[in-house]
């Protein structure tokens, strides 16, 4: 059985709350989360957990999505990471942004609670 | 039918029910009002509640645009947030 880490950044609790949840309906998937880009980069800077996957809000005060992946692949560990955005603006035109951006894939927000786990394989699967 | 939901979306609920105080005093604190639009867009939806989801991104776009809420708008959305269950 393979495990999937998950390292979920958002800005807003009741979604991180949901995301979790969602996430974690699928057994194989272990999700730690971060309210913030500063907070995501600290748990990666703080070593003994690695994520094999990023779900980053683009929407967020302060440090948005695209710049949270970019401080992200400063660091050597996790400069080819998968990353995938989680946005409201998931128009093919935006898409292409966030692809050129570094992610592997997008997935539109609001997101359905019960088919997140699958929607997150499936765009690592494309990848 | 059970709802595995239920419990976080209850909880959605209550923070939304505090927060239309909130919306309803934009003009005194456009600071917490944006907060909590912005909050009810993206959550909203994620809940099931697609239409408040709407009505919350269209003001939460004209606040990101630098603009002042819409007051059709935002009473629109303040009208669909009192039509929440509970």
């Amino acid at each position: 059985m393979t495990s999937l880490k998950v390292l979920y950044v958002d800005d807003e609790a009741d979604i991180r709350e949901v995301a979790v949840f969602s996430l974690e309906m699928d057994p194989e998937i272990e999700v730690r989360t971060a309210a913030s880009g500063p907070e995501a980069l600290a748990l990666l800077d703080a070593g003994g957990w690695r994520p094999d996957v990023f779900l980053l809000d683009v929407m967020m005060p302060g440090m948005d999505g695209p710049g949270v992946l970019r401080e992200i692949r400063r660091r050597p560990a996790f400069d080819h990471t998968p990353a995938i955005f989680i946005t409201a603006r998931a128009q093919p035109r935006e898409q292409s942004r966030f692809i050129a951006a570094g992610a592997v894939g997008v997935i539109a927000k609001p997101f359905d609670p019960l088919t997140l786990a699958g929607d997150l394989r499936a765009v690592l699967a494309k990848a | 039918m059970n709802d595995p939901l239920a419990a976080l979306r209850n909880r959605f609920l209550e923070r939304t029910r505090v927060e239309l105080a909130v919306l309803r005093l934009a003009g005194e604190d456009p600071a917490a009002a944006a907060a909590a639009i912005h909050r009810l867009s993206g959550a909203a939806g994620v809940f099931g509640f697609h239409e408040v989801s709407r009505l919350a991104a269209v003001v939460d776009d004209q606040i990101h645009a630098g603009q002042a809420p819409e007051p059709s708008d935002l009473a629109a959305l303040i009208e669909a947030v009192e039509r929440l269950p509970g």
